[in-house]
């Protein structure tokens, strides 16, 4: 007589195989089926196998896991010990690859919060690349689709870099400058040409900055020359592709970030170092056209007063600053913009009552 | 006896290695230790990436090998109940304390066992990771000098310091290494406001004598840890320093003065050792703490079924665990929100009375076990002394070690265990 075993080890066995085949076969249209009602979901192809496990294995735990980890990096960041930072931030994003918001404040307070408790500054400057790197390298991988990932990463570059509200703004300005210099060339301009000739300078330019040097090219063609030495080039960089990736809809704070960033790298966006290492910030004149457009894009595609305040604001403001700077053709451009645009009563008076104005109020 | 004990050891290992314990555990271990030296982040830095390796690592053994030993010390008796292999033994003259000596003896062999493995590991990543850094690079020297090391935590008391100056004692250590050649002092200040300009220090180091040893300027971040490397040549072993701190005032300061953090007090971190003589006391802690799990296993499997004692031991850590909330909680002076109120009491005295008894029976005995914390120390090169070794090990292995024993003996010496099952 045949052990209980050995009769219904058969059946099962066939069961089983059966039961997988009917999961196979709906496997496919129920995929298809998430991709149309969740866009942006899809199944990661090349995730590495720790991310596979974490986002397959652990189903919904995943959450519990990630908020446990994510005290314990709030508890260590209270006490000051931030060495455990950069892995836990990089175990909490893999259990939630998909939720932006999570890769954004890791990348947020590495960059911000974390490298400003850093006395020396090669040591703050690592916790803001630390920063760029989680958004750059990881979270865009994960989140291609989201226009608010590049827009984080592109603020980092131009506010923390750019900017000028962190104590060693300028130390980071140079450190990046000579980072960006050694890739692109001295000049910040990078030499299309050489990218078909020259055997993986296109990889190491992917790899290394991030960059895809087709895209460059066209950021370059709409609203360059720029020199990507500068900060403000990588936000105007990371802001069109966030524009690129949300579609006819656009993005508004991704178009504020490029005509901010423009008009930032018009008003002082030249950098030199003078004998004694000083960061010097003229202004870039060659950009106002493209500035012009950067804003005159934005009005276009959105209904919001505030970008006309912004626009008025930077008109005005560009006037006064380039004829200050001797620069009266300029002046008389942004001027003339200002009057045809925006007429009121302050402009009907003419350029020369415009600045005689401006410096009787100073 | 010592025959027999060790006989009831030996039968255990094999019992161990029998079952692919051993062989489960070891490869569990080393993946664990492999996994973690292939994929660990640190902050950027080679000593970053060494400390996290060593935290993490030393944290996992201990996790992994707690509660291995715990599963395997809950087997070890009440399975031996359960298939009558024990009543073969206990006919035997053999007296119950010998029995749970020698199968806990078994147990820990096999711990000790495997914390040398992840010992020699560690030992290797340590020289791997030193040999990867340029010597002079400041990593080299950081991965050597502050990871790869052992240095005393000297902490500071705060004394008068007289006008604009503040100033700490502390005692220096009976061995101060002379290399290398610098003890680091770490100090934080409050900052109201992030980002703010540093400020220019000046620090002295005074002897018993009020002789000044070693001065220096500075420039030190309001926020974050600042450091300040010192000569070990002026520190000597077994004295009391002082060390004296103002504000260097120049023209364009604003900052006239500095809080220094409360919670963090001024510490002073002198050489006194190499990495191996710490990292082999920090094993011997862990080991202390599996040989009190060992024992508590072996206890409870000599009352319950195995799946039982597997449960409420493991119910027991995580009381355990817990206790230090519950103690913080209701610990007696701390206020509680109605005392803010005016008018009766919400809770009667009687209630708050046993909360409070239970509260501090509980600190009593369940918060020394908790008390030694190794791996922190370890990844930071924080000397852990000998005499905590020592203290670990009266604690944890004799004192509760021993009462479990005599819990299990008296346990055994009672029970029925012919008992059909």
């Amino acid at each position: 007589m045949k052990s209980w075993r050995k009769r219904t080890g058969i059946p099962i066995l066939a069961t089983a195989v059966l039961l997988l085949v009917v999961a196979g076969v709906f496997h496919a249209p129920l995929l298809e089926l998430r991709q149309r009602a969740l866009p942006g979901t899809e199944a990661l192809t090349d995730a590495p196998p720790v991310v596979v496990f974490t986002t397959v294995v652990l189903g919904g735990f995943r959450g519990v896991i990630a908020d446990a980890l994510w005290l314990r990096a709030s508890y260590l960041q209270e006490e000051g010990r931030y060495l455990e930072l950069v892995q836990l931030a990089d175990w909490v994003t893999k259990l939630e690859p998909h939720t932006t918001d999570v890769w954004a404040f890791h990348a947020w307070n590495m960059a911000y919060n974390v490298s400003v408790m850093m006395p020396v500054a090669e040591d703050r400057w690592r916790w803001v690349q630390q920063g760029i790197r989680l958004l750059r390298d990881e979270g865009i991988r994960y989140n291609p689709t989201d226009p608010r990932i590049y827009h984080e990463l592109g603020w980092i570059f131009q506010h923390k870099l750019g900017g000028d509200s962190d104590r060693l703004h300028a130390y980071y300005k140079k450190q990046w400058s000579d980072y960006v210099a050694e890739r692109l060339g001295a000049s910040g301009r990078p030499n299309y040409g050489i990218f078909s000739m020259e055997p993986g300078l296109r990889e190491r330019i992917r790899d290394e900055m991030g960059l895809d040097v087709g895209r460059m090219q066209i950021v370059d063609a709409i609203y360059g020359p720029l020199d990507w030495r500068v900060p403000q080039s990588h936000a105007v960089y990371w802001a069109y592709r966030g524009l690129e990736v949300a579609g006819p809809e656009g993005f508004l704070s991704c178009s504020r970030m490029i005509y901010q960033s423009m008009a930032e790298m018009f008003l002082w966006g030249k950098m030199s170092w003078d004998s004694q290492g000083e960061l010097i910030m003229e202004a870039d004149k060659r950009l106002l056209p493209r500035v012009f457009r950067a804003y005159e894009e934005t009005l276009s595609r959105y209904d919001d007063p505030a970008l006309d305040e912004a626009y008025i604001n930077f008109l005005a403001g560009a006037t006064l600053v380039m004829a200050q700077q001797g620069d009266t053709r300029r002046s008389h451009r942004c001027f003339d913009r200002l009057h045809a645009r925006y007429p009121t009563d302050r402009t009907a008076q003419g350029y020369d009552a415009f600045i005689a104005a401006h410096k009787e109020k100073k | 006896m010592r025959n027999r004990i060790l006989g009831i050891a030996g039968l255990m290992i094999r019992q161990a290695v029998r079952s692919r314990f051993v062989i489960c555990l070891f490869v569990l271990m080393l993946s664990l230790l492999v996994g973690f030296a292939l994929t660990i982040k640190g902050d950027g830095t080679a000593a970053g990436r060494l400390q996290m390796l060593l935290s993490y690592a030393m944290g996992a053994v201990g996790v992994v090998l707690g509660t291995a030993t715990l599963w395997l010390a809950c087997g070890s008796v009440s399975s031996e109940i359960e298939n009558r292999r024990l009543h073969l033994v206990l006919v035997k003259p053999i007296r119950r304390m010998d029995l749970w000596i020698g199968k806990w003896l078994g147990i820990v062999s096999v711990a000790m066992l495997m914390l040398a493995v992840a010992g020699f590991f560690l030992a290797i990543a340590g020289q791997v990771a030193l040999r990867r850094t340029v010597p002079d690079s400041a990593d080299g020297r950081a991965v050597r000098h502050q990871v790869l090391m052992s240095r005393y935590l000297a902490e500071s008391e705060r004394v008068k310091g007289g006008a604009g100056k503040a100033r700490w004692e502390l005692d220096c250590p009976a061995i101060v290494s002379p290399a290398p050649a610098v003890a680091t002092l770490r100090y934080r200040f409050v900052s109201p406001l992030r980002d703010l300009p540093p400020v220019r220090t000046h620090w002295e180091v005074l002897g018993p004598d009020g002789t000044c040893r070693f001065e220096a300027d500075g420039l030190a971040n309001m926020d974050g840890v600042n450091r300040l490397d010192i000569p070990v040549d002026s520190l000597q072993a077994g004295e009391r320093i002082s060390l004296t701190f103002r504000i260097r005032r120049g023209e364009e300061e604003a900052l006239h003065y500095v809080t220094f953090h409360p919670n963090h007090p001024v510490e002073l971190l002198i050489p006194t050792g190499g990495f191996g003589g710490n990292l082999v006391r920090a094993l011997l802690i862990v080991f202390c703490r599996v040989a009190l799990l060992a024992a508590l296993g072996v206890t409870v499997g000599t009352v319950f079924t195995f799946p039982v004692a597997v449960f409420v031991s493991t119910s027991m850590i995580v009381a355990t665990l817990f206790t230090q909330f519950f103690v913080f909680s209701t610990a007696p002076g701390r206020p509680s929100d109605h005392h803010h109120h005016h008018g009766a009491p919400e809770t009667p005295a009687w209630i708050e009375k046993v909360g409070e008894d239970l509260a501090n029976g509980m600190q009593f005995a369940v918060v020394p076990v908790l008390h030694y914390r190794v791996r922190g120390r370890l990844a930071e090169g924080v000397a852990i002394p000998w005499s905590e070794v020592y203290e670990a090990a009266g604690f944890l292995i004799f004192v509760y070690g021993g009462v479990l024993c005599a819990l299990a003996c008296e346990t055994l010496r009672r029970r029925e265990i012919a008992l059909p099952v």
